[in-house]
């Protein structure tokens, strides 16, 4: 059973007529501050994966050189057009030589590349620019 | 009876656009392409562990010295490519080379008739190969750890490649 007497008590306070628009810039800045936040990490991840990448591509080519893979590789170039005929034991050399190693790091490190790239484009708008009033409403 | 396959079939749609479905069909899709790649991973080992097996256990028959076995030093690498090879040509004898590929692991490359052998734009022939010639090879491999050639690739040497491009 509700105490009416409060309630009757409740509905005379008036709230002040600025607290909906303090309120609203304080979720503004909260939401404005963790975009901030992401477009930073996310830069900075960007930043990492680019320089991770030459190492990584480094690993690739030297696992692919003792490998043999970019040897047999380049019979597509030297003998593309008679390789055709033997496309099975050609495919079977490749895929036994494949730098799994290698393949494997460059292409989490491009994917973590292109992921932190998505976020920045998508932040980016809002950080340097005034598209957060309008992402926000 | 149209009635009633149009009443399925709308079912059936409305039952597939739910989110839980389509979660459950990339699950169901991730996980047959995981499986096509461990299947693919597999048979691809399989074929390398079993040259590498046979390589290994006909190493004196081929090489004459000293045996070194299944487990035998592949200098870090783990089993051999079995439908190729690339390297350089250690010695040629009248129907097989051994070539030398990086690592020093020797391989036997068996040259028959149909073994197709290219030197820049022409066709030489197997007395053509030289020792010390680079050499790419795409074959089939054989009970014995050989690799039965059907294409021979000589690579232009370090001077015949000055020579063509002089810049």
């Amino acid at each position: 059973m509700p105490d009416m007497r409060k309630v009757r008590m409740i509905k005379k306070v008036e709230p002040p007529a600025e607290l909906l628009d303090s309120v609203m810039a304080r979720i503004q800045s909260e939401r404005l501050r963790e975009v901030k936040t992401r477009f930073w990490l996310s830069s900075g991840i960007a930043l990492l994966s680019l320089l991770l990448l030459v190492p990584a591509l480094r690993e690739f080519n030297a696992e692919a050189v003792q490998s043999g893979f970019s040897q047999f590789s380049s019979l597509l170039f030297s003998d593309g057009g008679i390789i055709g005929a033997y496309s099975q034991d050609f495919a079977m050399a490749l895929a036994e030589s494949l730098p799994a190693f290698g393949v494997s790091l460059v292409s989490s490190v491009i994917f973590l590349l292109l992921f932190s790239l998505r976020n920045i484009r998508k932040d980016m708008q809002i950080v340097f620019g005034s598209g957060f009033v309008r992402s926000a409403v | 009876m149209e009635e009633h396959t149009t009443h399925h079939t709308s079912r059936f749609s409305r039952w597939s656009n739910r989110p839980i479905f389509e979660r459950a069909a990339w699950v169901v899709g991730i996980l047959i392409v995981a499986l096509l790649i461990f299947k693919a991973g597999e048979f691809v080992g399989f074929h390398k562990a079993a040259f590498s097996y046979r390589w290994g256990e006909n190493y004196y028959r081929s090489f004459e010295g000293s045996r070194r076995g299944f487990f035998m030093d592949l200098n870090g690498r783990d089993f051999l490519v079995g439908h190729g090879t690339s390297g350089s040509i250690m010695s040629v004898s009248s129907s097989s080379i051994i070539v030398q590929e990086q690592g020093n692991v020797e391989k036997v490359v068996l040259v028959t008739n149909d073994t197709l052998i290219n030197s820049g734009r022409q066709t030489i022939a197997a007395a053509d190969l030289k020792a010390g010639s680079q050499v790419i090879v795409i074959g089939s491999p054989n009970d014995t750890g050989q690799i039965k050639a059907k294409l021979i690739r000589v690579l232009p040497s370090q001077q015949q490649a000055t020579q063509q491009d002089p810049q």
